[in-house]
C-alpha cells in the first residue's frame, strides 16, 4: 500500500465501490467488507478511525433496519448495511494510507482537477485548527465575564451565535491577506510543478491490471 | 520618456484570488461549524451548503469556479464529517452550488427580491441549494443501496425539506455581516473605474538603487487625503533599513509599494514611481516582483497556506514550476538558513508563533529575492522572540548578503542590526540617515519619542544636562561606556578645578577631548570584562 | 486572599508543567509574572481563572476553597485579560462587548448602563463607545478588553503580556492606566517578558521555573541576583538595573528615569 502511487489508490477505491454494486449476496459483500477491515487494521488506520468506523458501522445497521421495515427481507437489509460499509471504508482506507499532498498532486496531474480546486481543499484543511482555536478562544472569554454553559437550550444556542459571528468576519478579514499572499508567492501561474513524486510504477501496473480484471469477472 | 513627477497608475481593488480565498476561508469555517453545531430536535443545519452560498453570493464565481467550490465542499465534508456516503457527495454538493450560483445570477435583477427592505437572495438561495443538494444525496442514496420507496418519500424528503428551512434561516444570518463587511471594505464585485497600462511607456529612475521611490504619492480607493506624499526614498545593495513612525504614518504603505501591493492588490492611485532593480513597478506584475523582493506581511500566519511545513516552502516554487530537484534543493538551503531543520513534516499549525514567522521568511526566501522586506514583524513576538528574530535577520543581511528592509515600532532590538533608519510622519519621510542621526532627529523634534530605546532618551537627557558621551547610546555596552566617560570627564573637571582655579574653559575643553579618546579606549577593556561576568 | 498550595499541573498526566506552587496574593499587591517560554506563568494564571484544572493541590479566595469553581463565578472576583486582545471580543459595538460581562453575572439594566459608562470612562475609551471592536487600533482594543475585564467589578485583575505588539507610546499610556487602577485599589497580575516594566512598576515578582515556583520576592531581590543565575530563569537585568551598577555608590535604579536622577545628584553633588 506505501509503495502504491495515489492514483492506483483511487482507482482502488473506485473499483472496490463498483464491486460494492456488482456484488449481489451478503456473503461476499461481508469478505469484502473484512477484507477492507483487514487493510485498516494493517496498516494501523483502524487504531486512528475506530470512531468513525464505530460510527459508519451504527449508520450501516439503521440503513439495514430501515431497509427491513421497508421490505421486510433480511437478506436485502444486509446487503443494504454492508453495501453502504464496504463503499465508505475503502474511503477512510483511501485518505488513511496517502499523504494529502500526495492526493492533491495525483489529482492535479493525473486526473486533471484543476489546481486550484486542490489547492482550496487542502488550505481550508489549514485553517481548521486555527478556526477551533479561535472558537475555543471566544468560548474562554465569555466564560471568564460570568457566562455559564450549564444554562438552557437557548442561551447555549446564544452563545454558539455569538461564537460565529466573530469567527465569520474574522475570516472574511483573513481571505484579503491570504489573497495577497497567493498573488506574492505566484499562484495561478501556468507551468506548475509538484514536489511530490506520484508517476506510475510497475507494480501500480499490475495492481491496476488486477483491479480491472476482478472487475471483468464480476460483470461477467 | 515621461517626468516621474507626472507619472499616475490607477488601479482596481483586489486581486484575482479573491473567489478562492473567500470560499476556502468560508468552507474552512463550515467544516468547524458543523462539528460544533448544537441540534434543533435532532436536526442541524447544513452549515457546509450555508457557507459556500454565502461564499457564492459575495464573490459570484463562474459557473465552473462554483463547480470547483462544489467539489472541494465535497471533499471536505468525506474528509472532516466522515460522511456515509461519498459518492452521493460529490454530486451533490457541485449540484447545490450550481443552485447557488444560478439563483444568484436569476435574483440579480428581480424586482420583488426586496420584501420589508430585506434582501431575500440568501435565504431563497440558502433553501434551493439544500434542497437540489439533499434531493440528489438522498436520491443516489435511495437508489445505490436501493432502499424502499417509502422511506425515500416518507422519511428522507421531509428531512431534506427541514435541512432546508434550517439553511433558510441561518444562510441569511451568516451573509447580512459578511456582505455590510465586504460593502465597507469595497470587496464587492463591481465595475471598476480606469485602470492605467504602463507597459507601453519608457520610465527610467533618476538614481541608481536596488529600490527608488521616486516622487512617490499614494492615495487608497476613495481616499481624499494622500496615505502618502512625495516620499523619496532608496534601498542599497547590503542595506539592513529600518522603517519607523507613528501608527498612521504610512509605513506599511512604503513597505506595500515596494512588492508592488500597492497598487495593484489595494487598488487606488499612484503618483510618482517605484523602481525595483531600475524597472518601472507598474510595467511588473505582483508575482514577478516578488522575485527580486520577497516580503513577510504583518499578519504572517494567514500568509502561510498548505498544510505542511515543506508543502509551505515549496509553494511559491511550484507556483513558479521549478523542476523536483531544484525545489528540494532549494527546500533544504532554506529550512538551514532559518533554522527549522527537522520540522519539515510537521503541521503548519503544530508550530509556534515563532516558528510560523520563520517559515514565513523560509516561504519566501526559497524564491531567492536579494531584497527581504518585513511588515511590523515582531508584534506578536514577545522580547525573546523579538531578538531571536532580528539574529536571524542580522544573519540573513551579513551572512548571506540578503538586504533587509523592516517596519517596526519596536526598535531596541532592531538597532545593533540596522545601518539606516528612516522616519515617517505623516506620510512623508523626514529623516532618512543612520540609526543614531534619525533617533536623535526623533528625541529633538518630538516625534514618536516613545519609541525610543529609554537608554537612549537617557543618553540624550543627559548630554542636554551637559553630560554628553563620546559615542550614543545604542547597546548597553555603549551606555556603560558612556556612563565611565561621564564620570571620569566630571572627575577630571573637578581636579581641574581645584588645582587650577585661574583655568580657562577652553582649556578644560581641550582636556577633556583629549582624556576622552584615551578613556574610550581603556573602557572598551572594561566592557568585555563586564560581558565576561553576564554571559 | 487569593491562596494556592502545593498546586500540579500537566496537559499530559505524566508530564507536569509545574508542581509544588504555592503562594499568597494579597489585596493591593502589582504582581509580575515571569520565567522562560513554557515555563507555565500563562497556565498558572488560566489555573487561578479555572480555565484549567489543577492535577493535584487547593485554592482558596478569602479562604474559601475554589478549586472546582468554574470560569464563570470566579469571574466575580477576577478579572481576565487574555493576550491577544482581537481573541476575546465578539460583539458589535464596545458598549455591548463592556455590557456582556455584567449582563451575564444577571446585573440590572441600570447597573450594567452604570457598570460599562463607569468603566469605560476610566480606562479613556468612552468616545468609542459605538465603536465596533475588529476596527480599533491595537492599543483601543487592548483598553476595550481592560475595560470589558474591569466590568466585572472584581477586586484581582490579571493580564497576559498585555504589551506585546504594542508601540511604546500605548506601553506607556498603558502602564499609566494600570498604576491608577492599582493606585485605586486593584490588585494586578500581570504576566510580563519585559524586564523593565517588572523593574520599574512591580511590587513583587514571582518567576516560574524549574517546573515550580523558582522565585517569589521584590524586583529588586530578583534583579540584584548574579547574572548566571538570572540567565538560569531566562531573565535578563533591565537597562537601568545593569546601567546602575556600572556607576559605583549610585545604587540599585528600578527605572531609567530614577538611574537620571541619581546620576545627576551625583554628578551636581
Amino acid at each position: 500500500m506505501e509503495r502504491l502511487v495515489p492514483l492506483t489508490k483511487i482507482l482502488m477505491t473506485l473499483a472496490v465501490s463498483v464491486w460494492a454494486i456488482l456484488l449481489r449476496d451478503w456473503q461476499s459483500l461481508l469478505v469484502l467488507v473484512l477484507a477492507e477491515l483487514l487493510v485498516l487494521l494493517f496498516f494501523g488506520i483502524f487504531r486512528q478511525q475506530y470512531k468513525a468506523i464505530a460510527a459508519l458501522v451504527v449508520f450501516a445497521v439503521f440503513l439495514g433496519l430501515v431497509q427491513y421495515v421497508g421490505s421486510g427481507d433480511i437478506p436485502s437489509a444486509i446487503v443494504a448495511g454492508l453495501r453502504m460499509l464496504s463503499m465508505t471504508t475503502v474511503f477512510i482506507a483511501l485518505l488513511g494510507t496517502t499523504k494529502l499532498q500526495d492526493l492533491t498532486a495525483a489529482l492535479v496531474t493525473q486526473c486533471k482537477i484543476p489546481y486550484e480546486y486542490a489547492f482550496m481543499f487542502t488550505a481550508a484543511l489549514r485553517f481548521v485548527p486555527d478556526f477551533i482555536g479561535e472558537s475555543k478562544a471566544v468560548q474562554e472569554a465569555q466564560a471568564c465575564r460570568g457566562l455559564s454553559l450549564e444554562g438552557n437550550i437557548l442561551k447555549r444556542m446564544k452563545s454558539y451565535a455569538s461564537v460565529i459571528q466573530p469567527l465569520l468576519l474574522k475570516s472574511l478579514g483573513r481571505s484579503e491577506t491570504m489573497a495577497l499572499s497567493l498573488e506574492l508567492r505566484g499562484f495561478g501561474g501556468k507551468n506548475h510543478s509538484f514536489a511530490a513524486s506520484v508517476g506510475l510504477k510497475a507494480i501500480d501496473y499490475a495492481v491496476i491490471a488486477g483491479l480491472v480484471v476482478i472487475t471483468v469477472l464480476l460483470f461477467v | 520618456m515621461e517626468r516621474i513627477q507626472d507619472l499616475v497608475y490607477t488601479h482596481k481593488q483586489g486581486g484575482k484570488f479573491r473567489w478562492v480565498t473567500v470560499s476556502t476561508l468560508l468552507l474552512a469555517l463550515g467544516a468547524i461549524l458543523h462539528l460544533v453545531s448544537p441540534s434543533i430536535a435532532g436536526v442541524t443545519p447544513n452549515w457546509m451548503i450555508a457557507t459556500y452560498c454565502v461564499a457564492i453570493l459575495l464573490t459570484k464565481p463562474s459557473y465552473a469556479q462554483t463547480l470547483g467550490i462544489g467539489f472541494v465542499a465535497a471533499f471536505l465534508t468525506i474528509l472532516t464529517s466522515k460522511s456515509a456516503f461519498p459518492y452521493g457527495n460529490l454530486l451533490s454538493e457541485p449540484g447545490g452550488a450550481l443552485t447557488a450560483a444560478l439563483v444568484t445570477r436569476a435574483m440579480m435583477n428581480l424586482s420583488w427580491k426586496r420584501i420589508g427592505g430585506m434582501d431575500i437572495t440568501p435565504i431563497v438561495s440558502g433553501f434551493l441549494a439544500t434542497v437540489v443538494s439533499g434531493g440528489i444525496f438522498v436520491t443516489l442514496l435511495w437508489q445505490v443501496l436501493e432502499l424502499p420507496s417509502t422511506v425515500y418519500v416518507k422519511a428522507m424528503w421531509p428531512l431534506v425539506l427541514m435541512v432546508a428551512g434550517l439553511n433558510a434561516v441561518i444562510t441569511p444570518v451568516l451573509y447580512i455581516p459578511a456582505q455590510k463587511l465586504f460593502a465597507k471594505r469595497g470587496m464587492l464585485p463591481s465595475d471598476h473605474e480606469g485602470m492605467s497600462n504602463h507597459s507601453g511607456l519608457t520610465i527610467l529612475p533618476e538614481r541608481q538603487a536596488k529600490i527608488s521611490m521616486e516622487h512617490l504619492t499614494y492615495f487608497y480607493p476613495k481616499a481624499s487625503t494622500p496615505s502618502i506624499e512625495n516620499v523619496n526614498l532608496d534601498v542599497h545593495d547590503g542595506d539592513f533599513l529600518v522603517i519607523t513612525g507613528p501608527a498612521g504614518s504610512g509605513k506599511s504603505t512604503i513597505c506595500m509599494a515596494m512588492v508592488g501591493a500597492v497598487p495593484k492588490f489595494y487598488g487606488g492611485r499612484l503618483e510618482g514611481m517605484v523602481f525595483v532593480d531600475g524597472k518601472a513597478t507598474t510595467q511588473m506584475d505582483i508575482p514577478e516582483l516578488a522575485n527580486h523582493i520577497g516580503v513577510v506581511l504583518a499578519d504572517y500566519d494567514t500568509q502561510l497556506v498548505t498544510l505542511t511545513v515543506r508543502e509551505e516552502v515549496a509553494f511559491a516554487m511550484e507556483n513558479r514550476g521549478y523542476s523536483r530537484d531544484v525545489i528540494e534543493k532549494r527546500s533544504r538551503d532554506v529550512f538551514r538558513q532559518v533554522g527549522l531543520e527537522g520540522l519539515e513534516d510537521r503541521k503548519v499549525t503544530s508550530l509556534s508563533g515563532g516558528q510560523r514567522q520563520r517559515l514565513a521568511i523560509a516561504s519566501v526566501l526559497a524564491t531567492n529575492p536579494s531584497v527581504l522586506v518585513l511588515d511590523e514583524p515582531t508584534s506578536s513576538l514577545d522580547p525573546d522572540g523579538t531578538a531571536e528574530l532580528y539574529r536571524l535577520v542580522g544573519a540573513l543581511n551579513k551572512e548571506h548578503g540578503i538586504t533587509v528592509v523592516v517596519i517596526d515600532h519596536d526598535l531596541h532590538a532592531v538597532l545593533p542590526y540596522a545601518n539606516r533608519m528612516a522616519l515617517m510622519n505623516d506620510g512623508k519621510v523626514v529623516c532618512d540617515s543612520d540609526v543614531a542621526t534619525t533617533l536623535r532627529y526623533m528625541y529633538e523634534h518630538n516625534i514618536y519619542v516613545d519609541a525610543l530605546p529609554s537608554v537612549f532618551t537617557t543618553y540624550l537627557e543627559l548630554e542636554s544636562a551637559g553630560y554628553g558621551s563620546a559615542e550614543p547610546w545604542l547597546s548597553i555596552e555603549s551606555a556603560i561606556k558612556g556612563l565611565h566617560y561621564i564620570e571620569m570627564a566630571k572627575a577630571i573637571d573637578r581636579s581641574v578645578h581645584a588645582r587650577t582655579s585661574y583655568s580657562t574653559h577652553s582649556v578644560i575643553d581641550s582636556e577633556r577631548t583629549e582624556l576622552g579618546s584615551n578613556i574610550t579606549a581603556e573602557d572598551s577593556e572594561n566592557t568585555v570584562t563586564g560581558g565576561g561576568t553576564r554571559a | 486572599m487569593l491562596k494556592v498550595e502545593n498546586l500540579r499541573f500537566g496537559y499530559v498526566p505524566s508530564v507536569d508543567i509545574f508542581k509544588d506552587v504555592n503562594f499568597t496574593i494579597h489585596g493591593g499587591e502589582f504582581i509580575a509574572i515571569g520565567g522562560k517560554n513554557g515555563c507555565g506563568k500563562t497556565t498558572i494564571t488560566r489555573l487561578l481563572m479555572g480555565l484549567e484544572k489543577p492535577t493535584e493541590g487547593r485554592m482558596y479566595y478569602n479562604g474559601a476553597d475554589i478549586t472546582t469553581m468554574p470560569p464563570s463565578k470566579r469571574g466575580q472576583f477576577i478579572g481576565y485579560v487574555f493576550q491577544q486582545p482581537d481573541r476575546q471580543m465578539f460583539r458589535s459595538t464596545v458598549a455591548e462587548e463592556v455590557a456582556f460581562g455584567p449582563e451575564s453575572l444577571g446585573r440590572s439594566k441600570e447597573d450594567v448602563e452604570r457598570i460599562v459608562n463607569d468603566v469605560l470612562h476610566k480606562v479613556g475609551i468612552s468616545h468609542l463607545r459605538e465603536a465596533y471592536p475588529p476596527t480599533l487600533r491595537r492599543g483601543e482594543k487592548q483598553r476595550v478588553a481592560i475595560a470589558s475585564a474591569l466590568a466585572m467589578e472584581s477586586s484581582i485583575l490579571i493580564l497576559d503580556e498585555p504589551t506585546s505588539g504594542q508601540d511604546g507610546k500605548e506601553t506607556k499610556e498603558l502602564l499609566a492606566l494600570l498604576r491608577q487602577l492599582h493606585a485605586e485599589g486593584l490588585t494586578i497580575l500581570l504576566i510580563t517578558h519585559d524586564m523593565e516594566i517588572m523593574a520599574a512598576e512591580c511590587t513583587r515578582a514571582i518567576i516560574m521555573g524549574n517546573r515550580t515556583v523558582a522565585f517569589d520576592g521584590t524586583p529588586e531581590a530578583l534583579f540584584t541576583k548574579t547574572a548566571d543565575e538570572l540567565h538560569d530563569l531566562g531573565l535578563t537585568r533591565p537597562p537601568s538595573v545593569e546601567l546602575s551598577l556600572a556607576v559605583p555608590g549610585l545604587g540599585y535604579c528600578k527605572s531609567m528615569d530614577e538611574l537620571r536622577r541619581k546620576l545627576l545628584a551625583q554628578l551636581e553633588g
